[in-house]
């Protein structure tokens, strides 16, 4: 027979994975509540998912590409931006959704059990297949510009998990402030654009002058940028010290944000 | 087994910021009014924080097979108490334990999304209450007939009646399956016939040999239900034996306190809005004319009040809501009624009689909410004085031979007189 004990300041593992593995059906759920919610009662709905990356894409090739002539590592500025804004996108998705996941279900939060990293983990889903998307689109369009596809396609993935999950080390902790202080919701999109403009989204690396750079690929997001870059269109930019950083800080990262929401659940019911 | 929950000395302290030093009661009406105020980061800022004792100390057992009863007043603890067992929150001292899988409802429907399906919502709030996806394979057909909602399986939840919506959250809800089965007074939600089926429901589950702790306000509700119950007062147990004594011993106790009318409420704290206006008094009376704070379903209720004007406004407005559970959403509420089109001037008084018909408003024991601002306020954001949880409960007893229950209630507003200028008199009914 199950028995549940209930007791002041329990212990709680850093991860408890026989309470997602019982909840995972809730998980599919709510990751599909997400999905479908999102595009209901829009006329165009998917179209909305490939015109997201698409149109930037385009306005950023003709401003910087066409008009400015930004160097573009020698791929056409359309596709150096198309995977730039991939992994960006990814990114971006997520701190944004599951950043703001907790409050948004504050109401089940309150009023049901269930493990609270679900939450979470539930708003990836309409992230991955936002991602998924794209990277048809992608896979769509490369073809007409006959880029040679080295064997380093195989790493893209690889990027574009860093991606995610340093998105979502970061995002668990947004979760877990913004229940607290919804400061967070004004500081956060003021920190994403700032670290935008300091990523290689939508230039190129090659940009920044020689002497710079070290201190330019301390940032995180370059790594998954130009890794990703450098997986698809074979771009020169990406350094071993960009994959060490992007690698270290989403290990680093993914820990410390389940740290503190583990930490931080506690409170949430309260407060909310 | 012989016993299904032990509690033993749990304690809930709760940190409640408020703006200024009030007398201690306030703090539980603080709680009670949500913690929405914590959103307001400008309001944080000079808050001072004070510890509270949602739960001190609470003691008790249930044995298997049992269903219990956890009663008493709003901000009696209930709802903490509630909470702890369904591990939504952690006490902050003792512990309890739970024999058998635990199925908790603080609500029904919880986490229907409006624009899923029926289909889509009963998957989605049954994984919710703990259910797999596999379980609910096998229920589908029969939570679908109980909930009478078959043709509209694939239209969005948007488009129901409420009476669907409701039948449809308590479908799903009604087949848990758990050991110890923890449930607000969710109940009292939906039409008499439903209702009927839900309590039918309940005592099957019971009769099944499982437990179910039943947590209410309504006395009558526990006496028709529970063998046993505890009665929880100031966040302690008051009162723990059979239903019958304990009910007894608490309608003794709330009969000597005053209910019905609300006197001295220019001291009310529970209240916002710049203050144009302001409710001085407050009181319900039956259609023979008695204060009294109970009615039957299908009677007439006369709330007779007295409001002042502090600063001129250009015109008056009231709504009177009622609130509900745990929760305390805005069940029904009356229509934005018009007191006065002309300007008041201050010093003025105004005495009216909102007369409620309370045959659309289910059973079950509620605060008031009342407001009073401009006419043609789009939303009710727009206000001079605002009441919240009045603490004058109003309870409805089931008249089985009701009608329905919808959010809008009929009602019809009578203002006696404006003094000192009684130019003005009107009356509409909607």
């Amino acid at each position: 027979m199950t028995v549940t004990r209930i007791k002041a300041k329990s212990k709680l593992a850093l991860f408890d994975w026989r309470g997602l593995k019982d909840y995972r059906d809730l998980l599919y759920y709510l990751a599909l509540r997400d999905v479908q919610v999102r595009y209901k009662q829009t006329v165009l709905g998917v179209v909305w998912v490939i015109l997201q990356p698409l149109v930037p894409a385009i306005v950023y090739a003709i401003l910087f590409g066409a008009f400015a002539k930004l160097p573009s590592d020698g791929q056409p500025y359309l596709l150096m931006v198309l995977c730039g804004l991939l992994p960006w996108n990814m990114f971006n998705n997520t701190v944004n959704r599951v950043g703001a996941s907790v409050v948004a279900n504050g109401s089940l939060i309150s009023k049901v059990y269930f493990p609270r990293l679900i939450v979470p983990f539930a708003s990836l889903g309409s992230v991955i297949i936002d991602a998924l998307v794209a990277v048809a689109v992608l896979a769509v369009i490369l073809p007409f510009f006959h880029i040679a596809i080295g064997p380093q396609i195989l790493l893209a993935p690889i990027f574009l998990l860093f991606a995610l999950i340093i998105g979502l080390g970061i995002s668990l902790i947004v979760a877990s402030l913004n229940v607290y202080y919804r400061d967070v919701n004004y500081m956060v999109p003021f920190a994403i654009q700032l670290l935008y403009y300091g990523s290689p989204v939508v230039y190129s690396s090659e940009l920044i002058p020689e002497r710079w750079r070290f201190l330019y690929a301390l940032n995180p997001a370059v790594g998954f940028i130009e890794g990703f870059r450098w997986s698809v269109l074979g771009s020169t930019n990406f350094t071993l010290q960009m994959l060490i950083v992007t690698t270290a800080s989403s290990v680093a990262l993914f820990f410390l944000g389940l740290f503190i929401f583990r930490k931080a659940e506690r409170g949430f019911a309260d407060t909310i | 087994m012989d016993t299904a929950v032990t509690i033993e000395n749990l304690s809930k302290k709760y940190l409640i910021s408020h703006q200024q030093k009030t007398e201690k009661t306030t703090f539980r009406q603080q709680l009670l009014s949500g913690f929405g105020r914590f959103s307001s980061a400008k309001r944080m800022q000079e808050t001072q924080q004070e510890v509270f004792w949602a739960l001190k100390d609470v003691s008790f057992e249930i044995k298997f097979g049992e269903v219990f009863g956890i009663i008493g007043r709003n901000g009696a603890g209930k709802s903490t108490l509630l909470k702890i067992l369904s591990r939504i929150t952690e006490p902050t001292e003792g512990s309890a334990t739970i024999y058998g899988k635990v199925g908790a409802l603080l609500e029904v429907g919880t986490g229907f999304h409006p624009e899923l399906t029926g289909r889509e919502n009963i998957y989605l709030n049954g994984t919710l209450l703990g259910l797999k996806k596999r379980e609910i394979d096998k229920l589908f057909d029969s939570i679908v007939a109980f909930a009478e909602t078959e043709k509209f399986l694939d239209t969005p939840v948007k488009r129901y009646s409420s009476g669907m919506y409701v039948r449809l959250a308590f479908a799903v809800a009604a087949h848990l399956n758990p050991d110890v089965l923890i449930v607000d007074e969710v109940l009292a939600v939906g039409d008499a016939a439903f209702q009927k089926k839900c309590i039918g429901q309940m005592s099957r589950v019971a009769r099944d040999g499982r437990t179910v702790i039943v947590v209410t306000h309504s006395m009558a509700l526990a006496e028709a239900l529970t063998s046993r119950c505890a009665w929880l007062q100031d966040g302690a147990v008051r009162a723990i034996g059979p239903s019958k004594n304990v009910a007894s011993e608490y309608l003794k106790h709330s009969q000597s306190v005053k209910i019905g009318v609300s006197e001295g409420l220019d001291n009310y704290k529970l209240r916002r809005g710049p203050g144009q206006v302001r409710m001085c008094a407050f009181s319900a009376y039956d259609q023979s004319g008695q204060l009294t704070p109970v009615f039957r379903r299908g009677e007439k209720v006369a709330f007779k009040m007295t409001i002042k004007v502090l600063q001129e406004c250009r015109e008056l407005c009231l709504s009177l809501a009622f609130k509900l559970g745990i929760s305390g959403e805005h069940l029904v509420r009356t229509p934005s009624l018009t007191i006065s089109e002309s300007p008041l001037a201050a010093d003025q008084e105004v005495e009216c009689t909102l007369q409620v018909d309370t045959d659309r408003i289910p059973a079950g024991l509620y605060d008031l909410y009342i407001w009073l601002g401009p006419i043609k306020a789009e939303t009710f954001d727009e206000f001079y004085d605002i009441l919240d949880g009045l603490v004058t409960p109003i309870e409805i007893l089931e008249d089985f031979s009701a009608g329905p229950s919808r959010t809008q209630i009929a009602s019809t507003l009578k203002v006696e007189s404006i003094r000192p200028d009684p130019s003005a008199t009107s009356s509409q009914r909607v």
